[in-house]
């Protein structure tokens, strides 16, 4: 077992070396502007929204906190969350193209596949070291940005929140599984390393969209009345995520998402100015942050069917296809 | 007009894809059959012509067949379809008695294999490829091939990247004979070595599988350096098997005489260039002839193209 998983590093020492590097240098920066945030010592009172309820913002003492915290939350948090966008894909397809692909193109697959007799048995022990690799890699990737996520929004108290979703914790793993699959498979397919990376590379922006679409889509499904004031809609409140800016609840106590298209809603015979300023009530819409593991759940279910779908289609491929 | 030869067609067998009978044997003696083909044919493309045609063919236990024809004859399609790595479009293959389109895997554990390209990977070293290789085939002999390039001086703890083509070949030698398979199938890997690195390979392969009894085929274009070590020829032009027998009765079945020399047609192989320039054409002599194999190479390789309409 050492011995397979040893080797197969070593086949692949160039993309788990590079892989490590980019892992271990965002990992770090992001524990480093975690540990530069806490460092600021800006209270919680000072960070909160002014939303909460008996939040005292005492300007002499927190506009010096208050401005060196969110200058490096600005300028090195958001660097890093960016920088999560891409990190988990990217170590996804660096590991998973050269898997099948490259010893399909360089002749070794002829030479393994001879010798292994079953494909099945190669391509397991290959992939479960590399699977092991990549879980490892992204594990760490997100420990630190979860750890880096839960310093940016200290009013959360160490609690997980909607800020960032899918750029930190669970979902940065399954989606660097998904697009791992992804790789992998475009790789067993095609065989040649330059359509493999600009195929898995297209194919992972969908991914990547795909996320922020079933994100907004699952909040938008969740999304119930949440009781704050109109003017804190669109922001955090409470540690609340609000998912639109403004909704409206009608008499009937449906809620509509845009404000143009109350006056239609009028009943006949009512001037529908005075009735969506008489009749109409402002409310914010969004889900609690108690919601979070279940959009946690939600992404890691969809992520790692999609994951798994990839990487079952490999198998199929690899046992059909020719090795060169 | 010159006579295309064919092995005689073997009477159609039943085949339920399944496992053969082991102790199939050979339409040309009492040992079992190692490597069969009945009826072969591949085509990659509907509006291509076939890469193989229709081949019957039956190589017995035991030696080193020499498996020699133009690019392009079918040489690697045939391989590969022993390997499973072609699958018939119609026919069918055996390797000892196992139809690998259908069981794979038990058709491979019974085959070594060394394909073009060598197959090794760059960064690994020798050992390292031996380890890989006993990880995923049981029973390798890490032992023996090490051995092997130890009694060649081959460094076993460099990559492979920093060792020449022949000690590369090597190493894949040393990889398929230490699978200790019964078949070893071998796709043009001394194409690209130097002259002593082909004979150090031939010289290698000759030396391990002449005492265990192995089975080699062992495609190749460089008909002198096979002449030495290879029991019997199998010539494949056009998609056919042109001639298949020992390399004894490939030279004492076979004469060239001056293409003018008036020949009976029954005799007559084909007439071709020779390496002097001058016509000449191949005859079947009955243990009279005195044909060099590559003569009888270049003739059936005019018959086929003769068949197939080039001039």
């Amino acid at each position: 077992m050492a011995s397979r998983f040893r080797l197969a590093v070593r086949i692949q020492r160039f993309e788990v070396w590079s892989c490590a590097l980019l892992v271990a240098v965002v990992g770090v920066t992001a524990l480093i502007v975690r540990a530069r945030l806490d460092g600021v010592g800006a209270p919680v009172e000072c960070l909160m929204p002014e939303s909460f309820e008996g939040v005292i913002y005492n300007a002499a003492h927190c506009d010096p906190l208050v401005k060196a915290f969110s200058h490096i939350d600005r300028d090195e948090g958001d660097l890093v969350m960016t920088a999560m966008n891409v990190e988990p894909l990217l170590v996804g397809v660096l590991l998973g193209a050269g898997l099948v692909g490259r010893e399909i193109e360089s002749g070794t697959a002829a030479t393994v596949w001879a010798l292994a007799g079953s494909r099945r048995r190669w391509l397991i022990s290959r992939l479960a070291p590399m699977l092991a690799v990549l879980l490892a890699l992204l594990a760490f990737s997100a420990i630190t940005s979860d750890l880096l996520a839960t310093s940016r929004v200290p009013w959360q108290l160490g609690r997980p929140a909607f800020d960032d979703a899918g750029l930190h914790g669970p979902g940065v793993v399954v989606r660097g599984v998904a697009a791992f699959g992804i790789a992998l498979a475009v790789g067993a397919w095609s065989g040649r390393m330059l359509p493999i990376i600009l195929i898995s590379a297209l194919l992972t922006l969908f991914v990547w969209a795909g996320g922020q679409g079933f994100f907004t889509a699952w909040v938008s499904a969740k999304a119930h009345e949440i009781d704050v004031p109109f003017r804190y809609n669109g922001s955090y409140d409470g540690g609340r995520f609000i998912a639109g800016l403004e909704h409206y609840r009608l008499p009937d106590g449906t809620i509509a998402g845009r404000f143009t298209d109350l006056r239609a809603l009028a009943p006949a015979g009512v001037d529908p100015e005075t009735w969506v300023a008489d009749e109409v009530d402002v409310v914010a819409v969004g889900v609690h942050s108690p919601d979070y593991p279940g959009w946690v759940a939600a992404e890691t279910a969809a992520f790692g069917v999609f994951g798994i779908a990839w990487l079952a289609a490999t198998f199929a491929i690899v046992e059909r296809r020719r090795p060169f | 007009m010159p006579k295309i030869v064919r092995l005689p067609a073997r009477a159609h067998e039943h085949h339920d894809g399944g496992v053969m009978d082991d102790t199939a044997t050979s339409d040309r003696g009492t040992r079992p059959s190692a490597l069969r083909a009945h009826g072969l044919t591949k085509r990659y493309r509907r509006t291509r012509p076939p890469a193989l045609d229709g081949i019957d063919l039956d190589i017995t236990t035991g030696g080193i067949t020499a498996l020699v024809g133009p690019n392009g004859a079918g040489k690697s399609t045939l391989i590969r379809c022993f390997l499973g790595f072609e699958r018939p479009t119609r026919g069918f293959v055996t390797v000892d008695g196992i139809d690998p389109a259908h069981h794979r895997p038990k058709a491979l554990a019974r085959i070594g294999y060394v394909g073009q390209e060598m197959g090794l990977y760059r960064r690994l070293t020798a050992d390292e490829h031996f380890e890989l290789a006993a990880t995923l085939r049981p029973h390798f002999d890490r032992a023996g091939a090490g051995e092997r390039l130890a009694a060649r001086d081959i460094p076993r703890s460099v990559p492979t990247v920093e060792l020449s083509g022949g000690q590369q070949a090597q190493i894949a030698l040393a990889l398929a004979l230490g699978t200790r398979a019964p078949v070893l199938l071998l796709d043009e890997p001394i194409a690209r070595l130097d002259p002593l690195a082909r004979r150090d390979f031939l010289t290698t392969l000759r030396d391990a599988v002449s005492a265990d009894g192995t089975t080699v085929l062992l495609a190749s274009h460089i008909i002198g350096d096979l002449e030495g070590v290879s029991d019997s020829l199998m010539v494949l032009a056009t998609a056919a098997v042109m001639f298949h027998g020992s390399i004894e009765a490939a030279r004492s079945g076979h004469a060239v005489v001056p293409a003018t020399d008036e020949i009976a047609p029954d005799e007559l192989v084909a007439t071709f260039t020779g390496l002097t320039g001058r016509r000449m054409s191949l005859v079947r002599r009955s243990g009279t002839g005195d044909a060099s194999l590559d003569d009888v190479v270049l003739g059936y390789l005019a018959a086929a193209n003769a068949h197939r309409g080039v001039a």
